[in-house]
C-alpha cells in the first residue's frame, strides 16, 4: 500500500484581483464565450475613458439599452476609474484621471445579458490604452503593431474630441490625428476589410451648443469615408456625450451594437470553441434587441 | 449529510441577529408551520448566549473575526417531517470586507467553507448602504428613500476631509471601503462562486425592515435601491435560484422600541416580521431556510 505524505495545510488562498485584464488573461473568456473585444483608439483626453465609464455607470442605476448586468471580472478596475467622478472622492467637480501608459492593453470586461432572453449573454471586454500609446503608433509602425488587439477588434473605435473640434485653432489637429489612426493601422495591416470601424465624435454637448461644426463633421465624414471605407469591412460615425450624466447622448446605441455586432465576415478560426452555438446566439441576441427596440 | 450554508454580509448586516431569532423559533415552536429543531446539539453554548440578548431586545453584538463559530440545526420540515443537519457558520462581517474585498485572500478555513457551500443567505442592511453617487448627477441615491445611517464610522470618516474642503486640493484616494455597497456584494458573490463546487440557492434578506419608509416587496426594493445586485442576481438566475425577503428579526429598535415592542408581544416570536413578495407579512423567519433547504414550494 502507498503511503502517501501529510499534506501541508495551505495557506492563504489569493483572490482574483478585480483589477483589468491582459490580452492573455482574458483569454479565459474570449475561449470559452461569447465575446466582443472593443478597441478604444484616439489622443489623450478624447474622452474614450469618460465613455466607459458612462457605460459601467448606467449598468450601476439599472438596466440599460435594453440589456442587463450580468458580471465582471474587472470590478475594481471600474471602481478605480470611475472613482473621481463619485461624490465620494470627495473632489467638487468630476474629473477623469487620464489613463497612465503602460506597455499592457488593459481590458474591463462586463457580462451583458439581453432583458427579453436569459440565454442572450455576451462578454465584452473593452481596452483602456492612454491616448500616448494611440500617439505613439501614429509615429511609429513598430509601435501600432504592439497594439495586437486592433487585429482582434470586432469593434475599432476612434475617437475624435469634440471639445477641441469646437476650438478653432485645434480642430485640424483632431482631424489630422484620426485620419493618421485609421491610416496607420491600415497600412500596418492591423485594419482589415473584416474590420468594423466606428468614428466617434466624443462631447457631443459641447458640439451641439457650437455653430456651424456640423460642417466640419460633415466633412470629415465624406473625408475618412472616401479615403478608408473601401479598406475596412465597415465604417460608421456617431456621435456621443458620456456628460451630462443623466441626459449622456448615445451611449445607449454604443453598447447595443457592441454587443450584438462582430467582425465584418469574421474567420471561422477566431470564432470562440462555442461557435457553432455562440453565432446563432449572436444571431438572436441582435434580433432580440432589434425588435425589442 | 449535513448541508453547509454561508451566511454572507458586510459589517453590521443582522446576520448574528437572525441566527439567533431563528433559533428561538425552531426551539420554542411557537410558529405554526414552522421549521422545528429536531433535537439540540451537543455543543450549542454561542447561539443560546445570543438568543438570551435577542430576548432581552439586546443588540447580539459583533462576531467575532479571531474564529468561525458554527452553529448546527437539526430542522424538520412540518409539510413532509423531512429533516436536515444544517450548518450555519457565523462569519463576521470584517472577514468578507477585509480579507476577501480588501485583501483578496482567502484563509483555508473560510476557503474550506465557501468550496462546499450548497446555500447562501445573503444579508443587506439598508441602513448601510452606500450608493454610486455621482458628484454630476442631480437627484443621485445620497437623496434615496432609504434613510442613511449616522453609524456608517468609516465611511464618515473618510469622507469627513470633503466635508470641509472647499477646494481640489484634498481628493480622497481610492480604497475599497469606498466601493459602493452593491458592487460589494456582487464582487463578493462572484468570487465565492468561483470557488464553490456546488451550484447554490441564494436567499437575499433585507434586514431591519421595519425601518423601509415605503411600502415595497423585498425583491422591488432591491431593484431600486441595489440594481446591480439585482440585475446581477436576475441575469444568473440559471445559475443560482434566488428569493428575497425583508426581515425584522426585533420587529422594531431594540434600542427606541424597548418597551413597546415587550409589552406588544406576549410571545417574542411575534415581533418578528417576515415580508415577501408574496403573500401577507407573518412571524416565521425560518422561511429563507425553508425555501432554501426544503424546497418548500408553497413557501
Amino acid at each position: 500500500m502507498e503511503e502517501t505524505e501529510p499534506q501541508e495545510a495551505p495557506n492563504e488562498i489569493e483572490l482574483p484581483s478585480g483589477l483589468e485584464l491582459t490580452p492573455e488573461s482574458a483569454s479565459t473568456i474570449t475561449r470559452s464565450r461569447l465575446s466582443r473585444i472593443i478597441v478604444l483608439a484616439g489622443a489623450s483626453e478624447s474622452g474614450k475613458t469618460t465613455m466607459l465609464t458612462a457605460i459601467y455607470e448606467k449598468f450601476c442605476r439599472g438596466t440599460f439599452a435594453g440589456l442587463r448586468f450580468a458580471g465582471s471580472d474587472t470590478l475594481w478596475a471600474w471602481e478605480q476609474i470611475c472613482h473621481p467622478l463619485r461624490k465620494s472622492s470627495g473632489r467638487s467637480s468630476p474629473k477623469t484621471e487620464r489613463t497612465k501608459r503602460t506597455d499592457e492593453q488593459p481590458l474591463l470586461h462586463l457580462r451583458l445579458q439581453s432583458e427579453l432572453a436569459v440565454d442572450q449573454t455576451v462578454d465584452v471586454l473593452m481596452t483602456d490604452i492612454s491616448g500616448e500609446r494611440f500617439e505613439a503608433a501614429i509615429e511609429s509602425t513598430d509601435e501600432c503593431k504592439k497594439l495586437t488587439l486592433v487585429r482582434r477588434a470586432d469593434h475599432f473605435i476612434v475617437c475624435l474630441d469634440g471639445e477641441r473640434l469646437c476650438n478653432d485653432r485645434l480642430r485640424h489637429n483632431v482631424r489630422a490625428e484620426g485620419r493618421a489612426t485609421l491610416r496607420v493601422f491600415i497600412e500596418a495591416g492591423m485594419l482589415d476589410k473584416a474590420s468594423s470601424v466606428m468614428v466617434l465624435f466624443t462631447k457631443a454637448d459641447l458640439l451641439r451648443k457650437t455653430p456651424n461644426v456640423d460642417s466640419l463633421i460633415s466633412e470629415i465624414e465624406a473625408e475618412y469615408t472616401d479615403k478608408f471605407q473601401s479598406a475596412v469591412g465597415a465604417l460608421r460615425f456617431q456621435a456621443v456625450a458620456a456628460y451630462p450624466f443623466q441626459t449622456a447622448i448615445g451611449v445607449d446605441d454604443l453598447i447595443r451594437r457592441w454587443t450584438s455586432e462582430t467582425r465584418v465576415g469574421r474567420h471561422v478560426e477566431e470564432v470562440p470553441e462555442t461557435s457553432t452555438v455562440g453565432e446563432r446566439q449572436m444571431d438572436r441576441f441582435r434580433d432580440t434587441l432589434t425588435n425589442g427596440h | 449529510m449535513d448541508i453547509k450554508n454561508i451566511v454572507i454580509g458586510l459589517p453590521e448586516t443582522g446576520k448574528t441577529t437572525f441566527l439567533a431569532a431563528l433559533w428561538h423559533v425552531v426551539t420554542s415552536r411557537e410558529i405554526s408551520g414552522s421549521l422545528t429543531l429536531n433535537e439540540y446539539p451537543p455543543e450549542r453554548g454561542y447561539i443560546e448566549k445570543l438568543v438570551r440578548k435577542w430576548l432581552d431586545l439586546e443588540s447580539v453584538g459583533r462576531t467575532s473575526q479571531e474564529s468561525i463559530n458554527q452553529i448546527v440545526m437539526k430542522l424538520t420540515s412540518p409539510a413532509d417531517n423531512a429533516t436536515e443537519e444544517i450548518v450555519f457558520p457565523d462569519v463576521s462581517g470584517e472577514l468578507y470586507r477585509d480579507e476577501i474585498l480588501k485583501g483578496r485572500i482567502c484563509s483555508p478555513a473560510s476557503y474550506a467553507l465557501f468550496q462546499k457551500a450548497s446555500n447562501i443567505l445573503l444579508f443587506v442592511n439598508p441602513n448601510r448602504i452606500q450608493g454610486p453617487d455621482r458628484i454630476d448627477e442631480v437627484g443621485s441615491k445620497g437623496s434615496s428613500s432609504t434613510p442613511k445611517s449616522s453609524s456608517l464610522a468609516e465611511l464618515d470618516a473618510l469622507l469627513a476631509p470633503s466635508a470641509n474642503a472647499a477646494t481640489e486640493s484634498t481628493p480622497i484616494p481610492w480604497e475599497p471601503d469606498l466601493v459602493p455597497t452593491q458592487v460589494k456584494m456582487v464582487e463578493l458573490l462572484q468570487l465565492i462562486a468561483s470557488i464553490c463546487e456546488n451550484k447554490f440557492g441564494i436567499a437575499v434578506v433585507v434586514s431591519a425592515w421595519d425601518r423601509i419608509p415605503q411600502p415595497c416587496t423585498p425583491s422591488e426594493w432591491l431593484r431600486k435601491e441595489l440594481p446591480l445586485l439585482h440585475q446581477f442576481l436576475m441575469a444568473n438566475s440559471g445559475e443560482y435560484r434566488c428569493k428575497f425577503f425583508g426581515v425584522s428579526a426585533f420587529g422594531g429598535d431594540p434600542e427606541k422600541d424597548v418597551s413597546a415592542l415587550g409589552r406588544k408581544h406576549t410571545r417574542p416570536s411575534d415581533r418578528i416580521i417576515v415580508h415577501e413578495d408574496h403573500g401577507t407579512p407573518h412571524h416565521d423567519i425560518t422561511a429563507p431556510i425553508r425555501w432554501l433547504i426544503f424546497k418548500d414550494a408553497a413557501n
